[in-house]
């Protein structure tokens, strides 16, 4: 019989309404409230959202508010729960909660950083602001997937017989090994919003290609480890461009000076982002997290026998986990910065179920999607059941 | 691909896990064969109940209403 737990039930005794414009006055405003319920109990503070957004640094100040520690280093848990709408800076305070909820009617709204131009603009001062909201892009993009991923797990792992034969393989493809688990969630989403993984699916697809090719390039090279980081990037370009130049062999339109230099700059980009970006160090969290998720059926048993003789040794189990689920994990973590990426770029309205598949939420009440919350508490037994229970049955 | 090692730990507050999930995740993992769905059949409650909270410490399964909703 499980029991309830609190980490992940919305409680309105302990909640903040975020339900205007996010604005510094919205910030003065619940301050009080937020350090009193921080500074009352370390118990979760539920945030209840229905705005348009507003701006994205006061948003952080009531997220970081309502998570900073109190005088003896406790930091309460953030439920976050769209009651109507979350939009633009609302729908990243939901996502980044500690455990997300979206009520069945409401709509999640995401686009990219937008700023008032002002005065008119020069080219450099334009080129300077392009630069600035790309660089919020990205940081609000990555930060976003570090929350969508652990979501996003749970979500594939339900699609059993694409997430089977993915697991299976022993070395995937970064392409093809990716591609039935994106078709199995793009029929969770709305045709219009399934642009977003085809274009994620064209991602994975070019980095699988150029892997290949510029692999073949670097085994030339006994130890690539002594070379000079600008000589590593040199043979990296050199491979991209031959593998540009070999896939448009037929066309004779096709030249350097007719974009195929940018063409060629993009890929050099989207490789070495995906190898060695900044997103590459969340791996090692995500290995010891989800790791043994992606263990084949053989695999897994050996690895259960380690945790058994091994229980506490984390570093253990990360170093075994490391060679067999590192190459499964990273093309599905990169997916996640990729959509995460498009979702803070350009527009998407997103329903609960949708936000739900993309890892945006956790629950969504009154459906049959599988929740962590459930999970949770059927792990965390009450007391023994009674015979003269009113109404009830035993669970299956 | 070898070359750089960008392993340097992602700021910890930003996504903060918990044992809970863990224990979550090695059940699935060692009962279920991995597979999520299979470990969530098996503690819904049957098709005409849902769980209610019955007090803090306790929830049971109860026949679901008409027209009310059940997770």
């Amino acid at each position: 019989m499980p029991a309830p737990d609190p980490d992940y039930r919305e409680n309105c005794d302990r909640a903040i309404y975020v339900a205007s414009e996010i604005t510094q006055d919205l910030v003065d405003r619940i301050t009080p409230e937020l350090n009193r319920l921080r500074l009352s109990s370390p118990d979760p503070i539920t945030l209840y959202i229905d705005s348009q957004g507003g701006g994205i640094s006061a948003a952080e100040t009531i997220r970081q508010l309502a998570t900073a520690p109190n005088p003896d280093g406790q930091c309460c848990r953030l439920i976050t729960v769209v009651t109507g709408r979350a939009a633009s800076a609302a729908a990243d305070l939901l996502a980044l909660g500690d455990y997300a909820i979206a009520y069945n009617h409401a709509q999640i709204v995401y686009h990219g950083s937008r700023t008032p131009a002002g005065t008119a603009l020069t080219y450099e001062g334009a080129a300077s602001l392009a630069s600035n909201l790309q660089q919020t892009n990205e940081f609000f993009s990555v930060r976003l997937a570090r929350h969508a991923f652990p979501r996003l797990v749970l979500r594939l792992t339900q699609f059993n017989k694409e997430f089977n034969e993915y697991r299976a393989q022993t070395q995937p493809p970064v392409a093809a090994g990716v591609q039935p688990l994106i078709k199995a969630l793009a029929k969770k989403l709305d045709p219009e919003n399934s642009r977003m993984l085809r274009r994620a699916q064209t991602r994975q697809k070019v980095i699988g290609e150029l892997t290949a090719s510029v692999g073949r390039h670097l085994r030339r090279f006994k130890d690539t480890s002594s070379m000079s980081d600008a000589r590593f990037e040199a043979e990296l370009l050199k491979a991209v461009l031959s593998h540009k130049v070999r896939t448009h062999a037929t066309e004779a339109n096709w030249n350097l000076s007719r974009g195929g230099l940018d063409e060629v700059r993009d890929d050099f980009n989207i490789l070495h982002d995906f190898h060695f970006g900044t997103q590459k160090r969340d791996l090692a969290r995500w290995l010891g997290s989800y790791g043994s998720l992606f263990l084949k059926d053989d695999e897994r048993a050996e690895y259960t026998e380690l945790v058994k003789q091994k229980p506490e040794d984390r570093k253990a189990h990360v170093d075994w986990l490391k060679p067999k689920s590192e190459p499964k994990i990273q093309p599905l973590w990169y997916l996640t910065v990729s959509v995460c990426r498009l979702l803070q770029s350009e527009d998407f309205v997103l329903s609960p179920s949708e936000a739900y598949w993309l890892g945006i939420v956790d629950e969504v009440p009154g459906t049959d999607l599988a929740n962590l919350r459930q999970m949770v508490e059927a792990m965390k037994p009450g007391p023994p059941q009674q015979p003269d229970l009113p109404v009830s049955a035993a669970p299956k | 691909m070898a070359k750089p090692d960008v392993t340097e730990p992602a700021p910890a507050d930003e996504c903060r896990e918990s044992e809970k999930v863990d224990k979550v995740i090695n059940v699935i993992v060692s009962e279920f064969e991995g597979d999520t769905s299979r470990f969530f059949e098996s503690i819904r409650p049957k098709e005409d109940e849902v769980w209610r909270v019955k007090s803090k410490d306790e929830m049971v399964a109860v026949r679901k209403v008409a027209g009310a909703h059940g997770g």
